[in-house]
């Protein structure tokens, strides 16, 4: 069902305020706490909760299962109209329009009237979000601070760098599983010290052999993993990392405003990916205990990780579209802490002039101290 | 009395005087004794003193002139100086000795490579002195009496003089292969390639977390841990030696207190 949040006041839509953390209402400017919202857990059922808020969906469970329906036959039919894979659809409360979304969306806003909507029987059950980091960079500061960063990119196009093309800047809260990982490491190892001295005439080289055993407990905490298909997985790794502190348990006024998608993969399917990652980090923390000798040799290894628990949580990203020179390039702004990333079209021009200046001196350093050696 | 101590003032006078006598005679003594029979420096210009008779006429002019040119090349004097009557100077005492007198006099180059060849012991020694001394360092004395070591011992004089000033040409030209041009230039693109590729990397973003971004320290830690010793081996390997015959490292002196290296052998 659809959800969209009215000003008790004015009656116009409200949206969430990256600023004040706040419900704003776009037309009278009133504020709205977000903790006096009712919840929308996992467990409440979103309907009754919905239907105490009363204004919000004039449409009963059944009748959205009717849409569907008819929206499947529609599709059966040949018709391309329409592209929601598990054929819903949702009607805008303010203007009637069909809300245009896919099959992954949980937030976005209709096309006709621009109203904020929040898609919430996808928000339910299975689906419902644990926690949210709510967009703390607005739209405003996303811009200046992306304008700030394509200045800043040193092989970058002098006519990129002006960043006066931005197609469109969306706010996006994207799925991540955050897992807490804990488990044990085990390593068993042939290690050396070596010394060297001289006596007399000889130099010797001491070599002290020693058996070395570590065995870790190890815990790790809220390790994120983008689950949206559209994401690219490299870039989302390196929007990291996400200030915990600012976890919120969820709550649909949230995603008011902002467009959000739920998971493609759920945490079963994305334990293979974290587990990889995790392990590379234990095998780290493992070598990291072992200080103080010249050679580590490893005869036994063992490292055995485990998920505590998976949460599924939306975070806030920034996706700005840039044209330039008619290809579209796309990056990714942590809606929290400004971080951005994205490949930035490299200019030859400028990529040929740090390599000769470089280059040239670094020539020049080499034949200085040449000269001086001389 | 009177008589007594005056008897005695004369006596320590003449024994203070005799003895002034003595210590200059010693002094100057071994300088006159043995700068009798020494070869000297002639002249600035002249590299090749060949006392032993080892060359002919034409082969010594030719050589002499070959010396010269490739001390000009060099940047410093190369000299041969031959001898079948070392008196009684041993090893290389007769090149410092040979040196200091052409420093004193102002006859020879400061910058110096000498080549001496000793008929009488059969000993031949390089000494290399002011800047020749840091580009041929005591090794490079021994590694250039490697190179001419078989004409010597063959009596190829001409050849083993020749190939002395070749390789002392070479080595005050030789420029380590880090500090040539070519190599130089190469690194420096590879070095600007290697930046301008961590530019274009790093342009999209980098990562920033790390190993311990999410590791929670409160539950993590060392539940145990062994640092057992096992056995100790010793490799034991000489010193490498400095020099293999002239004994020592380090730079040499000559009594006149120039610094040189030097490098020399029975052949």
């Amino acid at each position: 069902m659809v959800v969209q949040y009215k000003c008790p006041g004015c009656g116009a839509d409200m949206h969430y305020d990256a600023k004040t953390r706040k419900l704003k209402c776009g037309s009278c400017g009133r504020l709205m706490e977000i903790d006096a919202m009712p919840r929308s857990s996992a467990d409440a059922g979103t309907e009754a909760e919905d239907s105490e808020d009363g204004e919000i969906s004039p449409f009963a469970a059944e009748e959205i299962e009717d849409e569907a329906e008819f929206g499947r036959i529609e599709r059966e039919e040949g018709s391309t109209a329409f592209d929601g894979e598990d054929g819903c659809q949702y009607v805008c409360n303010n203007c009637g329009a069909v809300v245009v979304t896919t099959a992954d969306t949980t937030a976005t806003s209709c096309s006709f009237c621009g109203a904020p909507v929040v898609l919430g029987d996808r928000l339910s059950g299975k689906k419902a979000p644990v926690w949210i980091i709510p967009f703390k960079v607005n739209k405003e500061q996303a811009k200046a601070a992306f304008r700030k960063w394509c200045g800043g990119g040193k092989l970058t196009p002098r006519d990129f760098m002006t960043a006066d093309r931005i197609k469109n800047i969306t706010g996006m809260y994207v799925p991540f599983w955050l897992y807490d990982m804990e488990g044990t490491g085990e390593a068993d190892c042939t290690a050396t010290r070596v010394r060297t001295y001289t006596q007399g005439d000889y130099i010797c080289t001491e070599t002290k052999y020693y058996h070395v055993y570590r065995r870790l407990h190890m815990a790790y905490c809220k390790v994120p993993v983008d689950a949206s298909e559209k994401m690219n997985d490299g870039m989302m790794d390196k929007l990291e990392p996400f200030g915990y502190g600012e976890l919120t348990r969820f709550n649909m006024p949230y995603l008011a405003g902002y467009l959000a998608e739920q998971y493609n993969y759920d945490d079963r399917e994305l334990l293979p990916r974290v587990t990889e990652r995790v392990k590379r980090y234990a095998n780290e923390y493992l070598a990291s205990t072992i200080t103080g000798y010249s050679t580590v040799a490893y005869n036994r290894k063992n490292i055995q990780l485990d998920p505590v628990n998976a949460r599924y949580t939306l975070l806030p990203v920034w996706m700005v579209c840039y044209d330039y020179r008619d290809s579209e390039h796309i990056f990714a702004m942590n809606g929290q802490t400004g971080k951005i990333v994205g490949k930035p079209p490299l200019s030859k021009q400028k990529i040929a002039m740090w390599f000769a200046g470089i280059s040239a001196g670094v020539f020049a350093v080499m034949r200085l101290v040449t000269m001086f050696l001389a | 009395m009177a008589d007594h101590r005056n008897h005695r003032g004369i006596s320590s006078k003449r024994l203070s005087a005799l003895l002034v006598l003595v210590l200059a005679f010693v002094c100057v003594l071994p300088g006159i004794m043995v700068r009798a029979d020494e070869v000297v420096p002639a002249a600035k210009g002249v590299y090749v003193y060949d006392d032993a008779g080892l060359l002919t006429g034409t082969e010594e002019s030719s050589l002499s002139q070959y010396l010269e040119a490739c001390g000009q090349e060099a940047g410093c004097g190369i000299y041969v100086v031959t001898t079948s009557d070392p008196g009684t100077r041993t090893g290389d005492r007769y090149l410092e000795d040979f040196y200091d007198r052409g420093f004193d006099t102002g006859q020879i180059d400061t910058d110096a490579v000498l080549l001496y060849v000793d008929m009488k012991e059969r000993y031949v020694n390089v000494q290399a002195y002011g800047k020749a001394q840091d580009k041929i360092p005591d090794t490079t004395c021994d590694a250039i009496i490697d190179a001419i070591f078989d004409d010597l011992h063959y009596g190829d004089y001409y050849d083993a003089f020749r190939g002395f000033a070749d390789k002392a040409e070479y080595y005050m030209n030789y420029v380590p292969i880090y500090l040539r041009v070519w190599v130089q230039l190469l690194a420096a693109l590879v070095i600007g390639g290697i930046c301008v590729g961590i530019m274009a990397a790093n342009s999209g973003g980098t990562m920033t977390v790390n190993a311990n971004t999410y590791l929670d320290q409160r539950y993590s830690g060392i539940r145990a841990r062994r640092d057992d010793y096992i056995r100790t081996s010793v490799k034991r390997r000489k010193k490498p030696q400095q020099s293999s015959s002239s004994g020592g490292g380090g730079s040499h002196r000559s009594s006149g207190g120039h610094s040189h290296s030097s490098a020399g052998r029975k052949f």
